[in-house]
Order: C-alpha cells, then structure tokens, then sequence
C-alpha cells in the first residue's frame, strides 16, 4: 500500500480507530454525550443538577462494595445511585428538610461510606481511580454492552414521558391539576438521572459527570428559544464535546474525562461571548435607527 | 348534579387552619367570584378543589369524584403569573399546547383538531400577534393570557382561576372578563379568586367571601350591599363576622 501523507483530517480522525479500544471509545462518548446532555436539558430547567453531583459520589460507594463483593461495578453504582436519587428525594419531601440539605447529607454519608470501604481494602486497584477520574480508554465491550442496554431503557423513558416532562418541568402544579402524578414523574426522572450517570462513571468519571450533565444544556440554553431546540442542541454540543474532547485527549495525551469536560466549558464560554456580543451589536443597532 | 360539592372541608397548613368547616356547592355554568384579603383561606379554596391539597377533615367532590379521581383534564387551575419561572425555552403557542397534553397519549402526535383547539385558544385571548414570541418577553396580562389560553385549549369542564386579574391591565382585564362569560355560557364552571370589589356584577352569577371559613355567599348585589362591612375588613385586617347573608 502506498505511503500515504500523514495528518491530513481524514488520518487524524480515523488513524486511531484501528485500535478495537479507540472505537469502543468514540462509541461511548456518542452515546454519554448524547444521553447525558439529553437528561441534562430538563436537570438545568428544573435546576437540580447538585442532585446529579450527589448521585455521582454516591454511587462511590456501590463501586466500591461491589468491587468486595466480586460483582459488576456497574450493577454496584446502579442499584446505590437509584437509591440515593430515591432517598434525597424522600428525606426532603418527608422529612421536611430543604433539597441542598438532603443532597449535602446523603452523598457526604454514601462517599464517605464508598472511602472508608476503599481504605480497608489492602488490594487497592487503579480501576476506582479511572472511575473517579474518568478513563474512557478504558471501555471494555462488557461496558459498552451495558452502557448500550441502560441508554436504551432510559431514552425509551423520555420517549414515552416526554410531554409529562415538559409539563411537570415548566409548571408542575397545573400538570398536577390537569391529571398529571408530578411527583411520579419526578422520581422516575431521578432514576433516569442516576442510570445516565452510571453510564457515564467510566468515560468522565464521579468528580466530572456532573459537567457533562449541566454544561451543554445550559449552553443551549444561552440561545434556544424554545424547548425542543435546546434540547437537540444540547444533544449535539454533548456529542461533538465528548468525541471531540476524546480525540484531543487522544493527541494530547491527557486525561479523557477532564479533556472531555473541558471541551464542554469552553464551548460555552465561545458560545456566552458571542450570544453577548450579538445582544450588543442588536441594541446598538437598535438605539442607531432610533436616533436616526 | 353539582359540578363541584364540598363537604365541612378543614384545611390546615401545619397546626395553622387555613380553611374551617366549608360546606359549599357549585352549579354547572356558573361564575363565582371567591373574595377575601391576603392569607383568608381563598386560594386554598381553589388548590383544595383542584385536588393539590387533600382536606385534613370533610370531603370534595368534582363531579361526584373525588379530584384526584377526576378523568384528565376536568379542572384546569390557572395559577397567578408568578408561580412559573419565565424564562423556560418556550413560545406563546408551546405553552398554550401544554393545555392538550392531557388528552394525547404519548405514542399520538397532536392532530388537526388539537391543533386547531390551540389556534381558537391563542385567537379568542388576542395572542396571535405574540404566538411565536418567547414567553420571556410577554407582560404580565400578557402572561395571564397565555394561561387562560392554555386553560382553554384543554376544553376543562371546571376552571379555577387565581387572581388572573392582579397586575393586568385594563385590555387584558377586558378580555379575561369576557371569555369567563363566554365559558360560563359553554356551561364550564369558573371559580375565580380577586381581591376586587368593583365590578363585580360583570363578572360573576355569585359571590363568595372568605376569611377563614365562608363569611357571605349570595349574588353580586347581595353581597354588594355588605361591602362596606367587607372593605373595613380589609383596611383594618379584623376578622369580622357578618351574619346577615
């Protein structure tokens, strides 16, 4: 085979998609960046994300039990995220106590239950660091299979739900006069919440997911004008930041999820600079022809 | 039968009672005015019969159901404009389509007649100038509107309004008065709280107030006449009781 030129776009884009590793890499990023951007844009209008941040370091604490007990990490985080979104939720509308509060008490008490495991165990492994850091390198095909089965449930989820959640989000209290069970609604969105976050702990990890929830939708946000726009451009600002922060990653040779995430903050910061200018260069306009 | 029943209704927020021994029945296609001060029970009126607070004692009763139990979209509340945060991503028309969520199913897209249902709400409440404006934009009539709108495009049979008249101006206060007469000859039932004594005889069949419990329930005119009574209440904030109804 003819030598062909090095770093034209086309080589730096698919020479790394030999190693089998890099392809389960760019596939996991679309799917984490697409579901957790997706989840992300009704976190950010019903402002929950510290919820998103709770779960995250909570389920620290499932990994590390079921790294004891010989079980999937995944399953471990699974069933402790689900549990802890349920349980915030339930400690602030029963318990009377503010939502901050409940997330403060609840994720605090599982991540310091998921260290205090860690520290007794003497076989300490790498592995907990890539999921607190992020490795998405590191996506074994199991991982990818069972990322692929949660992300199907949990769009099938949106799917169904999806005008409920709208409502439920915009206004809860006339969706619940109108028929609506509001509070149904949002604890199935914390458990989608959770389920997205556990798909995301191997590619951006505990510390950083929360990023990835909040910060392309609230990028989109900065200019959507209606729901569903901000929806679809969140999906595609989360999918071209996680592909594209994984391949600078890749060339760079940096750490995955932090690249990733920082991929995400600087879209927006572009994105907050030109949305203002734009405003400033219409009001000038404006005052011009008015003066005029 | 009745189109809304309560039965010795108690409400109370805590150890505070916010609603005592209510006994009231409301007839299909009428307009009833709920008037009383700040902190006299009359939006707890509504939320109680919209099902979102559940009585401490007594019952409530929307069509002989209890509201919870209601088929989707039998009570439209229209809450006061500043119960939503504004500056969700949405039009005019995204919002008013809220009002048909309840009647599609998830696996329907809307059809012609949902659509046609918005476009009759958004035209009888004067919207369609701002139908594609970002609801960030709107004034508060304008806002009130848009509620009242979404409310209508969901064809309810009972409607509870609160306070759809504080902070509007007089166009829109026009507009709101004329489609609740236009509803109440639909035969929909409209409950609406105001802390407007004026005019009241343009807007509704009877008249309510309250301070805790029901303190006069009549016509416009009868209750008109114990104004003054009721006007000192509310310069002084002294629970009166009028005995004479």
């Amino acid at each position: 085979m003819a030598m062909r030129e090095p770093y034209t776009m086309f080589d730096l884009v698919f020479a790394p998609l030999h190693y089998p590793f890099m392809v389960r890499a760019v596939l996991a990023a679309c799917i984490v960046g697409a579901l957790c951007s997706l989840i992300g844009t009704f976190v950010v209008l019903r402002r929950i994300s510290f919820i998103g941040d709770g779960i995250a370091h909570a389920s620290f604490a499932g990994i590390v039990l079921a790294y004891i007990r010989g079980v999937d990490y995944l399953i471990g985080a699974a069933v402790v995220a689900v549990l802890a979104a349920l349980g915030i939720s339930y400690v602030h509308r029963r318990g009377g106590v503010s939502i901050d509060t409940a997330i403060g008490v609840i994720f605090t008490g599982a991540f310091a239950l998921g260290v205090f495991l860690m520290s007794r165990i003497h076989s300490y492994s790498t592995d907990l660091e890539d999921l607190l850091f992020g490795n998405i390198l590191g996506v074994s095909a199991h991982d990818l299979y069972v990322i692929c089965v949660l992300a199907t449930v949990v769009l099938a989820l949106v799917l169904v739900l999806f005008r409920p959640l709208i409502f439920t989000s915009f206004d809860p209290v006339v969706a619940e006069a109108s028929g609506v069970r509001s509070g149904l609604i949002d604890q199935i969105l914390l458990v989608m919440l959770a389920l997205t976050i556990v798909v995301s702990l191997r590619a951006v990890g505990i510390v950083l997911v929360a990023a990835l929830l909040v910060t392309p939708a609230a990028t989109a946000g900065l200019f959507a004008r209606r729901f569903v726009d901000m929806l679809c451009f969140s999906v595609l600002i989360g999918v071209t930041c996680a592909v594209g922060g994984l391949y600078a990653s890749y060339y760079l040779q940096a750490a995955s999820g932090a690249t990733i995430v920082l991929a995400t903050t600087l879209t927006f910061g572009v994105v907050l600079a030109v949305v203002q200018i734009g405003k400033h260069l219409s009001l000038r306009a404006f005052r011009t022809t008015k003066a005029e | 039968m009745n189109a809304v029943e309560l039965q010795d209704v108690t409400v109370a927020y805590g150890d505070v009672c916010a609603l005592r021994d209510v006994t009231l029945q409301f007839v299909k296609a009428t307009a009833v005015g709920i008037i009383g001060a700040n902190g006299s029970g009359k939006s707890t009126l509504l939320k109680t019969i919209a099902g979102l607070i559940t009585p401490a004692r007594g019952t409530v009763r929307v069509y002989g159901h209890a509201p919870k139990r209601c088929a989707a979209a039998t009570i439209a509340y229209v809450p006061q404009v500043e119960a939503v945060d504004w500056s969700f991503p949405a039009t005019v028309r995204d919002v008013v389509a809220m009002g048909r969520f309840a009647h599609v199913p998830f696996y329907r897209l809307f059809s012609t007649r949902d659509y046609a249902l918005v476009d009759e709400a958004i035209a009888r409440l004067g919207l369609e100038p701002f139908q594609h404006r970002r609801i960030s934009a709107l004034s508060g009539g304008q806002q009130q509107r848009v509620f009242l709108a979404r409310a209508l495009a969901g064809e309810s049979e009972i409607l509870l309004l609160d306070e759809p008249t504080t902070g509007v101006d007089a166009a829109s206060e026009d507009v709101l008065r004329q489609v609740v007469r236009e509803l109440v000859g639909n035969g929909k039932t409209v409950l609406m709280t105001t802390h407007d004594l004026h005019s009241t005889h343009e807007w509704f069949d009877r008249v309510i107030v309250v301070d805790k419990a029901i303190i006069a329930d009549g016509t416009p005119e009868e209750v008109t006449a114990l104004k003054m009574d009721v006007a000192c209440e509310h310069g002084h904030g002294h629970a009166r009781t009028i005995h004479h109804v």
